[in-house]
C-alpha cells in the first residue's frame, strides 16, 4: 500500500493500512459482540450460547467460501443450496441403505465416511456441470447457475417425491453434534478445514493467481496463456464440493434430508460475501474477510433470537438492508480512495 | 423467408407447435377451446411479467426484486382497501398497486445507476427488503374474502367455453386485456421512441450509449421503474385472477420468467430481444407447466423436466450468440487465419 510507505509508520498505523477491509471487519464484530453481550449479558456470555454460535454458523459458512470463490472468478454460483441439498438426499440415501442393521463402530465410521466421499462426488458432478454450462456452451454464469440449480433441485425433490429422508442411522448426528474437548463443535473443525484449504489455495497456490488474474481481466488472462476453461472448471466444482459439505452439516443438524433445507442461504452466503469485501465484479476477495463476516453475522442472527418479540420474518428485512447499507458504505469509501489517490498523484 | 428462418422467435414457434401436436396426439386434449381458455389464462401473469423483464435484460440488467414488488404492492392495497372499508371503482386498485410498485422499483433504479454494482445483486438486497417489510412490518397472512370491488371483478368474464367431451367449462376473466395492453406499450416504447432506442443501446455498450448522448442513469431508473410498476399491476391482476390475496403466492417467479425471457432469444447480456421473443417464450413455459400432467409426467419430475428444459433452451441462444461472436472476431482477425483452440475460448 502507498499510504505504507509515505513516511515512516508506526507499526500500528502500517498494519492499519496494509488491510483497511480487515481492520474494519474486526472493529465491526468487536463492537457487534460487545453490544450483544450488554443488551443481554445473562443469556449472550454462557458457555452453551457460545457454542451454539459456533456450531450454526459453519452450514453457511462454507457455503459462502463457494461463493467467494465463484465470485472471484468474475461469476457467481447460485446453486450452491441446490447442489448441498442434492448431496445431502444422496448421501443420507445411501448411509440409509448400506448401514447394516447392527454396526459396529469402526464399520458405521466407514459406512460414513463413504457416504461423505458420495456427496463430495455428487457436489463436484454438479459442478462440472455447472461450469460446462458457463465454459463450453457460453451460458452467463447468473444463468448458467440458476438453470443448473432449476435441474439440481428438480432432481432432489423427484428422488425424494416432495417429502424427506428419514431414519438415519445415529452415526452422523452423533459425529457432527460431538463436541471437541467439550467446547468446539465438529462443524467448526468442517470449517476450520475447508477455510484453510480455500485459504492455502487462494494465496499458496498458482491456481489461487491465475483465479484472480481470469476474475480481473479475463481476455487478458486468456491472452497471457491461461486455461480459462480449465480455471472456471476448477472454480466451480471446488465450490460444489464446498457445498455438498455444507449439505451434510444441515442433515446432521436436522437428522434428515430434504430438498427444501436452507432456501435463504443463497443471499446469506451473497451477503457475507459483499460484506467480506469480495468484490461482485471478480478479481478480489480473502478468506480472512470471509471468516469475520460469518461471524458477524451470526451473532447478529443469534442475537435476534435473543429477543423474542422481533418476529422471524424481520431478517430477511435485515439481512436486504445490511446488504444494501454496505454496498453503499463501499462505494463511498470507494471514492473516497480514489480521490485519495488522485491527489497523490498530483 | 430467409430473414425469418434466421429468427430466434421462428424456431420457438415451431417448438410450441411441436410440443402441442406432442400433446395432442398423447393426451387428445391440446386443441380444444377450453385447453386454449385455460392456457391464456395463466399466460395472463407470466406474460405481462415476461414483456417488463424483456425490457430488464435488454437494458443489460436483471431484476429479481419484482415478485417481492408484486406482493407488496398488492397485500398492500388488499389491507388498505379492507381496513377503509373502500367501495369505490375497482381501477384505484389497480393504480394505487401500481404506484406503490413504482415507487419501489424506483428505489431499484436509484440504487443501480448510483452504486454502478451488479443489479443481481442490487435486486437480491432490494428484494429481501420488500419481503421482509411485507411479512415482518404488514404482518402478511392470507385474506380470503376480498374487499367487495376486487371480488366483483374476479367474477367479471369476458367469456365461457364448454367442453362437452370432458363437461367441463373454462373462463377467460376480463384481465386478459391487460396482456395485450402491457406487450403493445413495451413493444411502443422499445421501437418507436428515443427512451426504447437508449434501452437498446445501453444494453449493447453502455460507453458508447453514453458518449452517443443518451443519460444512462435516467434510463437504468425509468426501466426499473417501469417493471415496478408493471410488478404492482400484476400482483391486483393474481389477488383478482385466483380471488384471495395469498402473500406468497410469487415466489419464485422470477426464475422462471427470466428464463422464458431468455428461451424467447432475449440476450441476458443485453443490447438484443423483442416482446414477440418474449411472450413466445412465457407461452411455451406456460404450456409445459399446464401440460406435463396431460403427457402423463409425474408432477415429482415437473421441476427437474422444467430445470432440464430451461438448461437446453438457453444453452441453444448461449451457444449460438458465442459462434454468432466469433465470426466476428474471425472476420476481424482474418489476417492471421489461426483458428482459436478449442479449450481456450473467450468466456462470456
Amino acid at each position: 500500500m502507498p499510504s505504507a510507505q509515505v513516511k515512516a509508520p508506526s507499526r500500528l498505523q502500517g498494519l492499519l493500512g496494509r488491510e483497511p477491509d480487515i481492520t474494519r471487519l474486526t472493529i465491526m464484530l468487536i463492537v457487534v459482540y460487545a453490544a450483544m453481550a450488554l443488551l443481554r449479558p445473562g443469556i449472550f456470555l454462557t458457555k452453551d450460547y457460545t457454542i451454539s454460535i459456533l456450531y450454526l454458523f459453519p452450514e453457511y459458512g462454507v457455503l459462502s467460501l463457494a461463493m467467494m470463490l465463484a465470485l472471484i472468478s468474475g461469476g457467481i454460483d447460485l446453486s450452491i443450496v441446490a447442489v448441498a441439498d442434492l448431496a445431502g438426499i444422496a448421501s443420507c440415501k445411501l448411509l440409509v441403505a448400506a448401514m447394516p442393521e447392527d454396526a459396529s463402530l469402526p464399520v458405521a465410521t466407514l459406512v460414513l465416511l463413504v457416504a461423505v466421499l458420495f456427496a463430495v462426488l455428487i457436489g463436484a458432478i454438479c459442478g462440472a456441470l455447472s461450469s460446462t454450462l458457463i465454459a463450453i456452451i457460453g451460458i452467463p454464469p447468473m444463468l448458467a447457475t440458476l438453470g443448473s440449480a432449476d435441474l439440481i433441485l428438480g432432481l432432489a425433490v423427484a428422488i425424494t417425491k416432495g417429502s424427506s429422508v428419514k431414519n438415519l442411522p445415529p452415526i452422523l448426528s452423533d459425529v457432527v453434534n460431538t463436541n471437541l474437548l467439550g467446547v468446539i463443535p465438529v462443524t467448526t473443525v468442517v470449517f476450520a478445514f475447508c477455510a484453510i484449504l480455500v485459504s492455502y489455495l487462494l494465496t499458496q497456490s498458482s491456481y489461487g493467481f491465475k483465479l484472480v488474474m481470469l476474475g480481473s481481466n479475463k481476455v487478458a488472462s486468456r491472452y497471457a496463456g491461461l486455461h480459462n476453461t480449465k480455471i472456471i472448471f476448477q472454480t466451480y466444482i471446488l465450490s460444489g464440493i464446498l457445498s455438498s459439505l455444507s449439505g451434510v452439516l444441515m442433515c446432521a443438524r436436522f437428522n434428515s434430508a430434504r430438498s427444501d433445507f436452507g432456501t435463504s442461504y443463497t443471499l446469506q452466503a451473497l451477503l457475507v460475501c459483499v460484506l467480506a469485501g469480495v468484490n461482485p465484479k471478480g478479481g478480489y476477495g480473502k478468506v480472512k474477510g470471509v471468516v469475520l463476516a460469518i461471524l458477524i453475522l451470526q451473532i447478529l442472527s443469534s442475537g435476534f433470537n435473543m429477543f423474542p418479540t422481533i418476529s422471524n420474518f424481520y431478517r430477511n428485512l435485515i439481512w436486504g438492508l445490511v446488504l444494501l447499507l454496505i454496498m453503499v458504505y463501499n462505494h463511498f469509501s470507494e471514492r473516497h480512495q480514489a480521490k485519495k489517490m488522485a491527489i497523490k498523484i498530483k | 423467408m430467409k430473414k425469418i428462418l434466421r429468427r430466434n422467435e421462428f424456431y420457438i414457434a415451431l417448438t410450441i407447435l411441436l410440443l402441442g401436436i406432442i400433446i395432442q396426439t398423447t393426451s387428445g386434449q391440446f386443441f380444444t377451446a377450453n385447453n386454449f381458455v385455460d392456457l391464456a389464462r395463466s399466460l395472463i401473469v407470466p406474460g405481462m411479467l415476461c414483456v417488463g423483464v424483456m425490457m430488464i435484460l435488454v437494458s443489460g440488467n436483471i431484476d429479481v426484486s419484482f415478485p417481492a414488488i408484486s406482493m407488496l404492492s398488492m397485500y398492500a392495497v388488499v389491507k388498505g382497501f379492507e381496513i377503509t372499508g373502500y367501495q369505490g371503482p375497482v381501477f384505484a386498485a389497480f393504480i394505487l398497486s401500481g404506484l406503490i410498485g413504482l415507487f419501489l422499483g424506483a428505489i431499484n433504479g436509484i440504487l443501480a445507476a448510483w452504486l454502478k454494482l451488479p443489479t443481481l445483486i442490487i435486486t437480491l438486497g432490494t428484494g429481501s427488503v420488500y419481503l421482509g417489510f411485507m411479512q415482518g412490518v404488514l404482518k402478511s397472512s392470507v385474506i380470503s374474502v376480498l374487499p367487495k370491488p376486487i371480488a366483483n371483478l374476479s367474477k367479471a368474464y369476458l367469456f365461457t367455453v364448454h367442453n362437452a367431451e370432458l363437461g367441463v367449462s373454462s373462463s377467460l376473466s376480463v384481465m386478459f386485456v391487460l396482456l395485450p395492453l402491457a406487450a403493445l406499450s413495451v413493444a411502443l416504447i422499445m421501437r418507436y421512441t428515443m427512451l426504447g432506442r437508449g434501452i437498446y443501446a445501453i444494453g449493447g455498450d453502455i460507453i458508447s450509449a453514453q458518449r452517443a448522448g443518451f443519460r444512462v442513469p435516467w434510463i437504468q431508473i425509468f426501466v426499473f421503474s417501469f417493471m415496478g410498476a408493471l410488478a404492482g399491476v400484476v400482483g391486483m391482476t393474481r389477488v383478482t385472477l385466483t380471488g384471495m390475496c395469498q402473500p406468497t403466492t410469487l415466489i419464485g417467479i422470477e426464475m422462471t420468467c427470466i428464463a422464458s425471457v431468455v428461451l424467447g432469444g432475449v440476450r441476458i447480456t443485453g443490447g438484443h430481444g423483442t416482446v414477440t421473443g418474449a411472450l413466445l417464450g412465457a407461452l411455451l413455459l406456460t404450456m409445459i407447466s399446464n401440460s406435463l400432467i396431460l403427457l402423463g409426467i409425474p408432477s415429482y419430475w415437473t421441476k427437474f423436466a422444467t430445470g432440464v428444459l430451461i438448461v437446453v433452451g438457453i444453452g441453444i441462444t448461449a451457444y449460438q450468440a458465442l459462434r454468432a461472436d466469433r465470426r466476428v472476431m474471425a472476420n476481424i482477425l482474418q489476417s492471421d487465419a489461426k483458428p482459436i483452440p478449442n479449450g481456450e475460448r473467450d468466456h462470456a
